[in-house]
């Protein structure tokens, strides 16, 4: 079945984050830039220009740059594959009080759905020492329905 | 003036039926609120029912909107 609904679409980024965060000394040590970054006291503005007040802490984070509709696995390929080799410099953060993690927003899901790990990655990851959190957004039984509807009167 | 605040597992359900909010860009806002202002994913937040504003329980502060502002 084709329905839109039923697709899920992935998020995935991974952060480094701590109040005494330095995005210029992350950059450097990683040898590679962030989608975005900031250090604590900063100005937290939204997407329209809003100001929400400052950041409590700082933050360096990249994104995977496979397509949403992508699975979990093309995600973590995208991500790992630039993280490879910095293992001793993942310690080296948590070490100094930063905390590190694959941050995974996953959108569409209904009833039956699900994504795997492949060995390889679940392996990097731990390698890695990250954390890897997953942040759900079902569809409503509403959406789900209208989307059912519109198919079935095609 | 009181908040008005949806709380809990099923904020995010009722703002977006109280506030006739697109329901994907109020995950999406949601998600890149936690995201940008490394909250985790079972860290709860909580949403103005009339702003539409995304608030951290614990501090009352404001991290996003759930119309993606």
């Amino acid at each position: 079945m084709s329905d839109a609904a039923d697709e899920l679409r992935i998020k995935l980024s991974f952060r480094v984050m701590g109040r005494e965060l330095d995005p210029d000394e992350v950059s450097a040590v990683l040898r590679l830039q962030p989608a975005e970054c900031h250090r604590r006291d900063d100005p937290h503005l939204g997407k329209g220009g809003r100001r929400y007040g400052t950041f409590r802490e700082g933050l360096w984070m990249m994104r995977s740059n496979a397509p949403l509709e992508a699975n979990l696995e093309a995600h973590l390929t995208d991500i790992l594959q630039h993280l490879s080799g910095r293992e001793a410099v993942l310690r080296q953060f948590r070490g100094n009080g930063l905390r590190t993690d694959l941050f995974v927003g996953v959108f569409g899901i209904t009833h039956s759905c699900g994504f795997s790990l492949s060995p390889e990655s679940a392996r990097a990851i731990g390698e890695l020492g990250l954390t890897i959190g997953f942040d759900l957004y079902p569809v409503s039984e509403q959406e789900i329905s209208v989307a059912r509807n519109s198919e079935s009167s095609l | 003036m009181t908040r008005r605040l949806a709380t809990g597992k099923n904020a995010v359900r009722r703002a977006i039926r109280e506030l006739d909010v697109d329901e994907v860009v109020a995950g999406e806002a949601v998600h890149e609120a936690k995201e940008a202002t490394g909250m985790g994913p079972t860290e709860n937040i909580a949403i103005d029912l009339d702003s539409g504003d995304i608030i951290v329980p614990e501090t009352g502060e404001v991290i996003g909107n759930i119309r993606g502002e």
